[in-house]
């Protein structure tokens, strides 16, 4: 693995909504941190598919919980950030803070792209 | 709250590995958002995130080791999942092949949907195969499906010893009364042993007493589950209870279970027993006759002891049964029309080559496609892919347009039954639905379909000179010889097929022209006609029925906005037709085919007047012919023709109609049959020298809607207790018996512009790609100084030989086509010049277009980008 690989947009938010759940991160409250938040549509699909991802980079670990009946007698998966996913989130963060340093006048006038999916 | 059905399928798909918290989240954010958002927007935002799930979270085996599934079953999925991938990186192509697969496969669908009622679902009667149907064989008109006479009825039962038991009905109307207004209802009148012999369940009551179609026996009924339920509040005690039926109590001894209740079975209100006299009128033929086969007898021996029996008759009763005899038919064929096996013969043929055309729109795709995969498919084989595993990747990968053509393609035809469903009158229509059987076609359409288009583009590409393609650039012009020798025949075959269903659904279309524009004979549209049914307890006698008849038209006559009121018993063209046997005076008779028979109409004074039918000789009916002066009869002018050589030869002459003396003293202009076919022979009786106890209502009116309201009036004011039904203008009734063949024209139109569709955008396909090959040619050509007309004309010339080879095909093709379909051209030759010529040349300049297009833009190439491109 290198050493610092780089962080999606998508993945990036993914770890962020993580942050900010503690051990509440499951799929529906990522998801809907990641819809207040961000504005972004996206679906519990494909939170899911990156947390699949960031699990395999070992940025997150997951957990199996308890059934509840309001999902109708299923279990959830917890997530939880781990120190790599800490690490590279910092990197990737630094990195844009870098970049845009100095920058903000022009950008305010900038209509943002939706790069609704992220490549991987 | 449970998430929908729809997204619980869809989670069904998806990775059980993630399934479980996947779903437990959709079903927790399902429930918030109904709370705050609404239930159908949570339903629908659920569905859509399932999806995503199935779309980003495929089923895949939980260890996907060899473990699970042999080898193939592995590749499959492998294959598959390759396919999905190649489906959502290519959208445009994606789109064009599931359109194209969701038309063909939507078109056999409806088609097959027709077929499936026809002759696959089980009709709701017990052992249908065992029940044959006894039809009357008409000498005088040919048809071969007639009913039979009581007096017959009962003669076939007594004598028949292949059937076990032999059962008669006949649809008629009776009038309902004491329950409030006075009623018409749909009446099917049965011999008591139907029920039993149909196996019909019955949820209340036990049915017909075996002597209840005896004449004179107490009045007893069976009511339908819908009537039953609509107008009986579904009481539960009805039986026992008396109506009032053509003011005769009938007990009710019965409610049918509603499985009968399809088709024109659906409109039946209420059943009750024949009165089986055998004197009733030998000539009255009204019966649908039907009986179940002793077990080991076949429909041919049945159908042969039916023909001695009909000879008996016929030498016992030669005035009403010389040259008739009788014929045993299967329930399928006895439930269908005697054009049915043609037009679903055609139908079929023609969705046929609608998803033909398709498939070779789509091989050429394909092998375009294939052409550009040369590369990956020659590293595949070089990495030690065999040539059958190559093929069968292909072929799977195709399987995902296959099913996703037949998803869309059941979209297709739900829309198109619906709209059909929306313009059509006859009950057949109604029953056509989405079954299981319907849904097992597509999905075998949707499988097959990918095998059709997909295996020659499969075997072509993958030839084991695929080496050729590991080289870079290694494209050769046009995908090699082999595969543009494929291309030319796909084009070839779909523009013959195209110009075949062209050549069929313009003659059919002129037929259906020529049918509606017919000139009738009757002024359809300023007539308003309606039906009324005396009451036989309060006309019991003529003079009192002809005593309501002339009140009724004398009010009507004096109404404002009526020209002209008559009353008739049988309305042309929209009631059946039925002859009753003529003997002229003084005519000879050499062979029982030539006995004279005519159509009888009982009409009143004004009748020709109402309907707009000329008087060409002689005079109408007047005042003067009531009972006691001689009677009178008019002929139309063919009767007069066959009977007397011509209409002035007619006047005065005697004949007897059914053993009643007449005397001609009019003849009038000739009306079409139901058919549309020429006049028969007819035969008008004035209704005040023979009263009718059901009649129909004729006015003119210059406008017959706004005519209506006073008609309906008038009656009322009379006598409250006669009902009215199916008052409209004629033209209306005659536009829908005519409505079924307006669906099936249009059905015809679409598949057939469908046809054209898919071969001009084949051919233009075809035209641009090989253009695309040959861009390096032209820009040498182009710079050795051909001109650009040059090059259209080289190019056009190439396309020219396979249009006119597809065209000369699809010609002959048409012709062979039309001849089959003969029956149902009215009016049109199968080889009408101008049609062919028309189709031609319509194709021809679709096909110019097509592929001038394409090459205009080929030439208009600057010679030196051309060259350069490599």
């Amino acid at each position: 693995m290198a050493p610092e690989p780089s962080l999606g947009e998508f993945e990036q938010f993914v770890l962020l909504a993580l942050v900010r759940l503690g051990d509440q991160g499951y799929g529906v409250s990522i998801h809907n941190e990641i819809v207040r938040r961000a504005g972004r549509d996206v679906t519990v699909a494909s939170v899911y598919k990156t947390l699949e991802r960031l699990e395999l980079k070992g940025f997150a670990a997951s957990a199996v919980g308890e059934p509840t009946a309001e999902r109708g007698g299923r279990r959830k998966k917890y997530f939880r950030i781990q120190p790599a996913g800490r690490r590279a989130l910092a990197h990737a963060l630094a990195s844009l803070q870098r970049m845009t340093d100095g920058l903000t006048p022009d950008l305010d006038a900038a209509v943002p792209a939706d790069p609704l999916r992220d490549e991987a | 709250m449970r998430l929908p059905i729809a997204a619980r399928v869809l989670l069904r798909l998806t990775d059980p590995r993630v399934r479980e918290y996947l779903a437990g989240d959709l079903e927790e954010a399902f429930t918030t958002q109904a709370a705050t958002d609404g239930v159908a927007r949570a339903r629908r935002w659920s569905v859509l995130q399932a999806l995503a799930a199935a779309v980003q979270h495929p089923w895949k085996p939980v260890t996907p080791t060899r473990s699970i599934g042999d080898g193939l079953m592995r590749t499959f999925l492998q294959d598959l999942g390759f396919g999905v991938r190649m489906v959502r990186r290519q959208p445009t192509f994606s789109l064009v092949v599931v359109m194209t697969l969701a038309m063909a496969i939507g078109a056999n669908t409806v088609i097959f949907s027709f077929a499936n009622i026809l002759l696959l679902r089980p009709l709701p009667l017990k052992d249908e195969r065992t029940l044959g149907w006894v039809f009357a064989v008409d000498p005088h008109r040919g048809g071969d499906r007639g009913p039979l006479s009581i007096p017959e009825f009962l003669d076939y039962r007594a004598s028949l010893t292949s059937f076990e038991s032999i059962a008669a009905s006949t649809r008629t109307s009776v009038t309902l009364t004491g329950r409030g207004d006075a009623r018409r209802l749909v009446a099917s009148r049965v011999s008591a042993n139907l029920i039993d012999m149909w196996a019909l369940r019955l949820t209340l009551g036990g049915g017909f007493s075996p002597s209840a179609d005896t004449p004179g026996a107490a009045g007893e009924v069976v009511i339908s589950d819908r009537y039953w339920r609509r107008e009986l509040a579904g009481d539960p005690a009805i039986v026992g209870q008396t109506m009032m039926l053509d003011g005769r109590p009938s007990t009710v001894v019965g409610v049918l279970a509603p499985d009968i209740e399809i088709g024109n079975l659906s409109e039946i209100d209420v059943w009750t027993p024949l009165s089986l006299s055998p004197d009733a009128a030998r000539e009255e033929r009204l019966l649908r006759v039907n009986g179940r086969l002793k077990p080991g007898v076949t429909h041919a021996q049945a159908g042969a002891e039916v023909r001695q029996v009909a000879e008996r008759l016929a030498s016992a009763h030669p005035k009403t049964n010389q040259g008739w005899t009788a014929r045993v038919a299967r329930s399928r064929d006895a439930m269908t029309g005697a054009d049915t096996p043609v037009i679903m013969a055609l139908l079929a043929t023609v969705v046929s080559f609608v998803l033909l055309l398709a498939c070779a729109n789509l091989a050429n795709l394909v092998l375009s496609r294939a052409a550009g995969r040369r590369r990956e498919l020659a590293i595949r084989s070089a990495l030690g892919a065999s040539r059958t595993r190559v093929i069968r990747q292909m072929l799977t990968e195709n399987l995902v347009y296959g099913i996703c053509g037949g998803i869309a393609g059941l979209g297709v035809a739900a829309g198109g039954l619906a709209l059909i469903r929306a313009v059509a009158f006859e009950p057949f229509f109604a029953m056509i639905r989405i079954d299981r059987n319907v849904l097992a076609f597509t999905g075998l359409l949707a499988l097959l379909t990918p095998m059709l288009f997909a295996i020659l583009p499969a075997v072509q590409s993958t030839r084991p000179d695929a080496g050729e393609g590991l080289k870079d650039g290694g494209t050769r012009s046009a995908g090699g010889v082999r595969a543009a020798r494929s291309r030319s025949v796909l084009i070839v075959a779909q523009l013959g097929l195209a110009v075949m269903l062209l050549v069929l659904a313009t003659l059919l279309v002129q037929a259906l022209r020529n049918i509606s524009g017919a000139p009738t004979g009757i002024d359809a549209r300023r007539l308003l006609t309606a039906r009324l049914d005396l009451p036989a307890w309060r006309y019991g006698t003529p003079a009192a029925t002809s005593d309501y008849y002339e009140q009724l038209l004398t009010r009507l006559q004096s109404s404002q906005g009526i020209d002209a009121a008559a009353i008739t018993d049988r309305i042309p063209m929209i009631d059946g037709e039925p002859i009753s046997e003529v003997t002229v005076d003084g005519r000879a008779v050499p062979r029982p085919e030539d006995r004279a028979w005519a159509v009888k109409s009982t009409v009143s004074d004004r009748y020709f007047a109402a309907a707009g039918i000329a008087v060409v000789a002689g005079r109408p009916f007047s005042p003067e012919d009531r009972i006691g002066r001689p009677p009178v009869a008019l002929v139309n002018q063919e009767m007069a023709r066959r009977y007397w050589g011509s209409a002035d030869r007619a006047l005065g002459a005697r004949f007897s109609l059914a053993g009643e003396p007449l005397q001609v003293v009019g003849v009038s202009a000739d009306t079409l049959t139901g058919e549309r076919e020429a006049a028969n022979p007819e035969v008008f009786v004035s209704s005040r020298q023979r009263p009718a106890k059901s009649a129909a209502l004729f006015v003119r009116a210059s406008n017959p809607a706004a005519a209506a309201p006073v008609v309906r009036a008038q009656i009322r004011a009379l006598d409250a207790d006669v009902p009215v039904s199916g008052m409209r203008p004629m033209q209306e009734a005659l536009d829908e018996e005519l409505s079924s063949s307006h669906v099936l024209g249009s059905l015809f139109v679409a598949f057939a512009v469908l046809a054209l569709v898919l071969a001009a955008s084949g051919l233009y396909a075809v035209v641009s790609y090989s253009a695309s090959q040959r861009v390096k040619e032209i820009g040498v050509r182009v710079a050795l100084g051909a001109l650009p007309s040059d090059i259209t004309r080289m190019m056009l010339r190439q396309t020219a030989v396979l249009v006119a080879i597809g065209l000369g095909l699809g010609l002959v093709g048409g012709r062979v086509l039309a001849i089959g379909a003969s029956t149902l051209l009215y009016r049109v030759s199968p080889s009408d010049p101008a049609t062919y010529a028309g189709v031609a040349v319509a194709l021809g300049a679709i096909a110019f277009l097509a592929s001038y297009l394409p090459v205009r833009r080929a030439t208009a190439i600057d010679p030196v980008s051309a060259l350069r491109l490599e």
